[in-house]
């Protein structure tokens, strides 16, 4: 537990013939993304989905079955209880301030931000396994000690002082 | 005069030379010329401070340049003209304007109710008109008796008065005791039989009879239900102790016979929307700008406020007759959880408060701060998680309400008509999206757009890796 998920299908919303689709070096190693985005649903169809969930108001808080193997729901939301709710396109939103906060978290990354970094050793062992970047592996020395390869998009101490 | 603003450019520049030739022969044209035997000297170095001969003072500037900011030449005989003066006061005195704001608007809404009052009394020649409805002339009623002035030539009313003293308390963190003590000194300082406040518990309850109220609800420890009677059919006021968890309603007091009311152990904190957005329509100042959105549609296809995005559209496609009336309100909901204990030693408390915010008004209001209603803030200590929805049936009973129709006094056409109000959507973070929408947004089915179809996977050895 406390591993984290890679959430890999950015691909899927590119175009059929999008040469990223076939490229196998650059992405997961090894595989074609072939599939189409996933389906869009709509309020109504949502709402078929939800409506045998069961009521926070009227159960308490309960676990519904298969939580986490073929669905995630944990409820049906109150929200469902407007009799508006299901002509609604847009129900929930998140908000802007946190996608900027995420993005500029990378910027520690690429900034080589001591403390705030995440291209840690672990990653590049994860690196090993899921994708083909032999230039960013560990590289272990002759005595023995693990050596991280620099990233090519990091800035050196000397650019990031100018 | 030369231009002044440029004289610090450098020394000897032509302009600089004849600027201070005519410095020199407006001091020397003063009255202190002659009384003090020469001029004060505006250098960088005497600061005004020396009084030295004009042949000197003609070196020190050139030498030194004028003091820095000495634009009004305020020592050798020059005025402060009226307009910077209300400059300087917009720049340092921003807290102060906003308390004033927060009064002069009060001011209007008095001001509305009086023009009310005396508009209401003779029969109006147009039949669109009508007299506002029964509670919004009660408001007003209550606004205008609240608003004898406190004695004799007294520059502020009772009502002011009372909010003023509430607004210190709310503002400066005053205690109770303070208050008191402040009402009483004011109390002696007026003259006999003023209209002042008697109390602090006074002036609360005058504020108070205003309407705007903030409703306790209790709830059980674990979060699973409120103590809450519904209009419909929920029933549950009267309950002792959970229907879920069976934990105690009240805290345990002392055993003896004492006729004190019981303390909840956990309660909620409520603040209706209707009368909030009812409001909206009871002052001029706002009721105008109720309907910015639908005389306002950007028509080239550019996107400057929600009315222009297509979920807005469609709303109005399938429900023509809500879209017709363009003073119904569109409301939109924002959650997120905070520690109003910021001390590190404290345990983590987190606290949930639910903002309503209507979507009618014009940009520059829309996203102010005095029109995003607080309704709900919900206890701690822990995050509410899916049991959010317990703390929201308030909310959503009140716009179950809305959505049928309330009726409201619109002051600007001085018509009722029915309000009705409608939810466009919730804006959150992350987890609270996860809250709210009833998809979990942990583990491998997070992605709420992709859902089961996801191809995420674990990673073997990672900790946290951004992707």
């Amino acid at each position: 537990m406390g591993k984290n998920y890679w959430f890999d299908s950015h691909r899927r919303f590119l175009s059929n013939d999008h040469a990223f689709r076939r490229n196998k070096n650059a992405f997961k190693k090894g595989e074609v993304e072939m599939d189409g985005p996933p389906p869009k649903l709509t309020p109504t169809q949502v709402w078929n989905r939800v409506k045998n969930n069961p009521k926070e108001t009227e159960t308490g808080v309960q676990r519904i079955d298969g939580y986490g193997e073929w669905h995630n729901w944990i409820k049906r939301s109150i929200f469902w209880d407007l009799p508006y709710w299901k002509d609604n396109l847009l129900r929930h939103n998140l908000d802007v301030m946190h996608f900027e906060k995420n993005f500029f978290d990378i910027f520690n990354t690429v900034m080589n931000v001591s403390g705030k970094i995440k291209d840690n050793e672990k990653a590049r062992m994860d690196l090993n396994l899921y994708c083909r970047r032999k230039d960013l592996e560990l590289k272990s020395h002759a005595n023995g000690k693990v050596f991280k390869p620099k990233a090519n998009k990091t800035c050196l101490p000397v650019a990031k002082r100018s | 005069m030369y231009d002044r603003c440029h004289r610090r450019r450098g020394a000897l520049k032509e302009s600089f030379i004849l600027g201070v030739e005519e410095f020199i022969r407006k001091a020397c044209g003063q009255k202190c010329y002659q009384n003090d035997g020469g001029i004060r000297c505006p250098c960088n170095k005497c600061d005004c401070t020396r009084i030295l001969e004009d042949r000197i003072v003609k070196v020190h500037l050139y030498k030194h340049s004028f003091k820095p900011n000495y634009w009004i030449w305020t020592d050798h005989g020059e005025q402060i003209v009226e307009d910077d003066l209300d400059n300087n006061d917009d720049c340092i005195g921003t807290g102060r304007g906003v308390e004033d704001d927060q009064f002069l608007s009060m001011q209007v809404m008095v001001y509305d109710a009086l023009r009310q009052q005396q508009s209401s009394q003779p029969p109006s020649s147009i039949t669109m008109e009508e007299a506002p409805n029964e509670q919004t002339q009660r408001f007003y009623n209550l606004l205008l008796n609240a608003n004898t002035s406190l004695y004799e030539r007294a520059s502020d009313s009772k009502l002011s008065m009372c909010v003023k003293l509430l607004a210190c308390k709310s503002n400066w963190n005053v205690t109770d005791q303070c208050l008191e003590f402040i009402s009483k000194l004011l109390l002696d300082v007026a003259p006999t039989n003023s209209n002042l406040p008697k109390s602090y518990y006074d002036a609360k309850r005058l504020v108070s009879k205003l309407g705007l109220e903030a409703k306790r609800i209790d709830c059980c420890v674990n979060s699973c239900m409120l103590f809450y009677n519904n209009e419909s059919d929920k029933n549950d006021g009267g309950l002792l102790e959970c229907k879920f968890c069976h934990k105690s309603r009240y805290r345990d007091h002392n055993t003896g016979a004492s006729n004190k009311k019981p303390i909840p152990v956990k309660a909620m904190f409520y603040l209706p929307i209707i009368p909030r957005l009812q409001r909206m329509y009871a002052s001029t100042q706002t009721t105008g700008e109720m309907t910015w959105h639908y005389d306002n549609k950007s028509n080239n296809g550019v996107f400057r406020h929600p009315c222009d995005v297509e979920a807005w559209k469609h709303f109005d496609r399938v429900y023509p007759d809500f879209a017709a009336e363009p003073r119904n309100v569109r409301l939109r909901l924002c959650s997120d959880g905070f520690n109003p204990y910021v001390q590190a030693s404290n345990a983590p408390y987190s606290c949930w408060p639910i903002i309503v915010t209507p979507y009618n008004l014009p940009l520059e209001m829309c996203m102010s701060k005095p029109y995003m209603f607080l309704s709900c803030l919900i206890p701690g200590p822990f995050n509410p998680k899916a049991g959010i929805d317990v703390f929201l049936e308030p909310l959503i009973d009140d716009l179950k309400k809305l959505w049928s129709g309330v009726l409201t006094y619109d002051i600007s056409r001085k018509q009722n008509f029915m309000m009705r109000a409608t939810l466009m959507w919730t804006i959150n973070d992350f987890p609270a999206y996860g809250m709210l929408s009833g998809w979990g947004t942990h583990g491998k089915l997070a992605c709420p757009h992709f859902m089961e179809h996801t191809k995420a996977f674990r990673l073997y050895h990672g900790e946290k890796l951004l992707v």
